[in-house]
């Protein structure tokens, strides 16, 4: 069954179909929103973000025409902007590091050595993309993690296909040159031979 | 290609096919351009970076966004549940109704068919009943002068108080017809409300 097929019969009164229908695309908006948030060290609510992503497409289900979007576009907008709501609403409310409930966990087959390493190298990539401008960091998650194509990046984020190109050039431009002072350590150099080892 | 123009390339090499030429081009380069070879490494260190993000999402997760929605759905809209009844409760109500309604139908049927041909054999009654028999004032006359005379008998107009009979009852077809009318109707009533139910 198609998704167009199931928004139809969800429209019409069968409200179940609406779990099947979700779960076709709860990983990626789920891994969408965890990764927006992981940047700014909120993931803690990327589930709570997820469900009421759904929820609200589910009550503005009566108003999506197909022609304008795709579903899975119109997810990720709505994902979107809910995620920014969100972090306005933190940035506002300044909630301090230790109280989002953020900590920082080592993989477990790793040595200290290796985990403080690795765990410096997340930080600094998570830094990098949280520095970014919004539209700069989304284009980049959404192109990096949601493997999503030019067209669609556009389509969610109302922009040109050629602003999008631009936009990931420059988030991409702007991560390579935060991390690069990091590539040239000689810890990254010892980190990069642990792991070939 | 110049260095310039691999700069401009470096950050759309993600991007790229395998076997496209711009990409084919640039790694071309590469090999022959020191400088180009330290960047190109940074980039593509800096892209693994990114993609080394720790992050796994796990069923129980994405289970429980599933769940959370579907609960507040129904919380809030409590007539949007599914039915726990029994699954096949609806489908015997609609047999039922649907056994009634065919038997309103032959009911009517037949009460038609009576009715139809009941006419016509009353009809045909009126012929039968000519036995031969003559009028008592024909009868009691005893000469064929009486031939012309004539006798004025009173008609039988039914008076304005006289009291309307309705010519129902069982023994009508009409009786049965309407009833079964009535049976029918009674049964796709209730099938739409089944049907309503079930939605």
């Amino acid at each position: 069954m198609t998704d167009s097929q199931m928004i139809r019969e969800i429209k019409e009164g069968n409200t179940e179909l609406y779990s099947e229908l979700m779960r076709r695309y709860q990983r990626k908006i789920l891994a969408f929103v965890y990764h927006m948030l992981k940047s700014a060290q909120l993931e803690l609510l990327a589930e709570d973000i997820c469900s009421e992503t759904f929820y609200k497409a589910f009550r503005s289900l009566h108003s999506f025409r197909e022609v304008d979007a795709s579903f899975s576009t119109w997810l990720y907008t709505i994902a979107r902007n809910t995620v920014l709501s969100e972090l306005r609403k933190q940035r506002s409310g300044n909630v301090p590091l230790e109280e989002s409930g953020y900590i920082p966990v080592a993989p477990h087959e790793l040595v200290p050595e290796q985990a403080i390493l690795r765990n410096e190298r997340v930080g600094l990539v998570r830094e990098a993309i949280n520095n970014l401008p919004e539209k700069q960091r989304s284009a980049l998650i959404l192109r990096e993690y949601d493997q999503l194509d030019y067209q669609e990046i556009a389509c969610i984020l109302g922009q040109s296909v050629s602003a999008v190109k631009s936009l990931l050039f420059r988030a991409r431009s702007s991560v390579k040159s935060q991390l690069e002072p990091y590539f040239y350590e000689p810890s990254y150099e010892h980190y990069e031979g642990m792991k070939s080892r | 290609m110049n260095c310039r123009e691999a700069e401009q390339l470096f950050p759309l090499l993600s991007d790229l096919p395998k076997d496209d030429p711009l990409r084919q081009m640039l790694e071309w380069h590469v090999l022959g351009c020191e400088t180009c070879a330290v960047e190109y490494r940074f980039w593509q260190e800096s892209l693994e970076a990114v993609h080394d993000l720790p992050f796994e999402i796990t069923e129980e997760q994405a289970e429980s966004v599933n769940r959370k929605v579907m609960d507040r759905i129904y919380s809030e809209s409590p007539w949007l549940a599914p039915d726990v009844r029994d699954p096949g409760f609806h489908k015997r109500i609609s047999r039922r109704v649907s056994l009634w309604a065919a038997c309103f139908l032959v009911v009517f049927l037949c009460s038609t068919l009576l009715f139809v041909m009941g006419g016509k054999l009353e009809e045909d009654s009126k012929y039968e009943s000519l036995t031969g028999v003559l009028p008592t004032a024909v009868a009691a006359t005893d000469s064929e002068k009486m031939s012309n005379v004539s006798f004025s008998l009173p008609t039988e107009v039914r008076g304005i108080a006289d009291p309307f009979v309705v010519q129902m009852g069982p023994t009508y077809p009409q009786y049965w017809m309407y009833l079964s009318m009535g049976g029918m109707v009674l049964a796709i009533v209730s099938w739409k409300g089944v049907r309503r139910s079930k939605r």
